[in-house]
């Protein structure tokens, strides 16, 4: 098969200038690794996703498998060509989408941004408007083309950034966190765009660095996640929840009066965590979450309940969300429980 | 995907080839006229500039005379032509450097090299806007020299168009070198100021390069200032050709391709750099 992204133990270390005297010692130059033999293999016509913290990783990724970094060790291959050898080639394949709406020319109108990107990308002048016009029509900012760049919302630069990106038709685009400070419906819009036209008709390969855990839900076939520079697991959302071993919470409800009847949740075979219950509200049924290894173990807890007297007045399970298994896999020996979320989210 | 082939038709070609540079020229147009009052204040700054020479010229003007005999013995068309070509050198060497910071902090830079156009192309274009208004900084000095009483009038066009096109050669190859350094240091124009400094002071933008000590006459040789100065007054205001200055003309020849191949060099490095360390962009 060949892969629209290749890379083998794909390396980055950073020796920043911190003074004047680093220059003069340059072995006084601290060392700081970036990105640490990374190894992806990025089929063609699909979103993938990459996620981590802030500083895992995924745009200095990003930036060498676009020819704006160079790599210290390993090779990657973009649209079958080295990232390295030929970083020219390279470009005429990709596109690039980035949250930053500073990239652009205040004081020209987007349509002005637009012409002058793709006169750099060399499209061709009689097919320049028109593309430039089909992607404003398509992103819904064809009355804002002429308005200055600085005058424009959030969300309307960031479609002008998704509409240059896209301006040379690339093979592969690059996008990362395209959504960020986005509302919530700019955002939904941005995701449809991404899902009908730019995979969906045209056919290109995505790679999305994102901390949207809904819009990597939605939109990635696949994913990575990064820490510390190197990728700590990657594959589809399934593969990824079973790979952490943490299969499928469970919300029980059981009446206010018996409770658990004395049962020892989390001794039970299959439980892995049991959240703190919630004090019951007078009359109201007591919420008992857990989190169980597989679906088989609910019969024998609801068995040992029932027999020890407990009434269970409900029972609700759900697959375990992306978030949970993020949070799960870059924090690992700790069962993803809700309290756990909120304690990794705060830190 | 559009198919970005090379147009087989010759007028076609140029025309795609100069698609970057006219695109280049039409941004900066653009941001630098969308400064009104800007330009206003910058007309207004030049006409002052010629006014205060007019007055110095017509006050010490009669002693400077016998120090630039060989251009004429007017002060005040002498200072003119030099004043006029700081204008090229000052657009240069600080407008390329100030426009690569720029473009490193806001992010365009990475865009813009995130394109399959070449680095040379890239970086060349981005100076030809800075050129034209150089041009019409330092014709509104002429022109209102010229209204003032500076004499023109034997003025070689051929020969002052081929010495302004070298030095503007040369000047953008030393906005490169300086442009460069500030890629990497991230800061200030050191190498700007020093070029800027050193042109003025040894170039003779305000006198004739007769009067400095021998060795600092050598240092000035290795300016295009110097030459383009030596060239452009011969054929302003004594109507010279080519032909009656070939050595100053050939000098200014070498040191702008040198500069300007010099400038590619240090920035192609300063970029390769940057794209090692990882601050192309940055904030």
């Amino acid at each position: 098969m060949t892969f629209a992204i290749e890379t083998a133990a794909l390396s980055k270390r950073f020796r920043p200038l911190r003074s004047y005297r680093d220059l003069v010692a340059p072995w006084r130059r601290r060392e700081r690794l970036a990105v640490d033999e990374v190894s992806l293999s990025i089929p063609p016509g699909q979103v993938f996703g990459l996620l981590g913290q802030n500083g895992a990783g995924k745009t200095t990724l990003i930036r060498m498998l676009t020819t704006l970094l160079i790599p210290t060790s390993g090779t990657a291959f973009v649209g079958g060509i080295d990232v390295s050898r030929d970083p020219r080639a390279v470009r005429a394949k990709i596109g690039l989408v980035s949250g930053d709406e500073r990239s652009f020319y205040w004081r020209l109108t987007g349509r002005q941004n637009l012409e002058f990107f793709a006169a750099l990308q060399h499209l061709p002048a009689a097919i320049a408007p028109g593309r430039i016009a089909d992607l404003a029509e398509r992103l819904a900012i064809s009355e804002h083309l002429d308005r200055p760049f600085g005058h424009l919302s959030t969300g309307q630069r960031q479609k002008l950034a998704i509409a240059r990106g896209l301006m040379s038709d690339p093979e592969i685009l690059f996008m990362d966190e395209p959504t960020r400070s986005l509302d919530p419906i700019s955002a939904v819009a941005i995701r449809e765009f991404v899902a009908d036209h730019i995979v969906g008709e045209l056919g290109s390969t995505v790679v999305l660095a994102t901390h949207s855990m809904p819009e990597a839900e939605t939109l990635c076939r696949r994913l990575a996640f990064i820490q510390d520079g190197r990728i700590v697991a990657e594959g589809t959302v399934a593969e990824l929840r079973r790979a952490i071993g943490y299969g499928i919470r469970c919300e029980l409800r059981l009446a206010a009066a018996t409770g658990t009847a004395g049962v020892d949740l989390a001794g039970l075979p299959g439980v892995l965590a049991v959240a703190p219950a919630k004090s019951p509200v007078a009359g109201e049924p007591l919420v008992v979450e857990l989190t169980l290894a597989a679906d088989d173990a609910l019969a024998a807890i609801l068995r040992a309940l029932v027999t020890s007297g407990a009434d269970v007045v409900g029972c609700e399970t759900h697959d375990l969300s992306l978030e949970e298994i993020y949070v799960h896999t870059l924090a690992p020996g700790a069962a993803p429980t809700p309290s756990l979320i909120s304690q990794a989210v705060a830190r | 995907m559009t198919a970005l082939t090379a147009p087989r038709n010759p007028l076609a070609a140029v025309a795609a080839a100069a698609r970057v540079p006219i695109a280049f020229f039409r941004r900066d147009r653009l941001i630098e006229t969308s400064y009104r009052a800007g330009l206003i204040l910058r007309l207004g700054s030049s006409i002052v500039t010629v006014a205060v020479f007019f007055f110095i010229s017509h006050s010490f003007g009669a002693a400077a005379a016998s120090q630039i005999g060989q251009y004429g013995g007017d002060y005040f068309a002498f200072v003119l032509v030099g004043v006029a070509m700081t204008e090229f050198l000052g657009e240069s060497v600080g407008g390329i450097g100030g426009g690569l910071r720029e473009s490193q902090t806001t992010g365009t830079l990475e865009l813009m090299l995130l394109s399959p156009s070449r680095l040379p192309v890239l970086l060349t274009s981005s100076a030809l806007w800075l050129q034209a208004s150089a041009t019409l900084g330092a014709g509104t000095y002429l022109v209102a020299g010229a209204l003032l009483g500076a004499d023109f009038s034997h003025a070689d066009l051929l020969t002052t168009a081929s010495a302004l096109v070298l030095a503007m050669i040369g000047f953008t190859g030393l906005g490169l070198l300086a442009g460069g350094v500030v890629i990497v240091i991230k800061r200030g124009n050191p190498v700007g100021w020093l070029i800027r400094g050193a042109s003025i002071v040894l170039g003779g933008v305000f006198y004739p390069t007769e009067v400095l000590p021998p060795a600092l006459q050598v240092l000035g040789a290795a300016l295009p200032m110097t030459h383009a100065l030596t060239v452009l007054r011969g054929s302003i205001l004594l109507g010279k050709g080519i032909g009656d200055m070939l050595p100053s003309f050939l000098a200014l020849l070498v040191l702008s391709v040198g500069y300007l191949v010099a400038g590619l060099l240090v920035c192609a490095a300063a970029i390769r750099y940057a794209r090692t360390d990882g601050s192309l962009a940055q904030y």
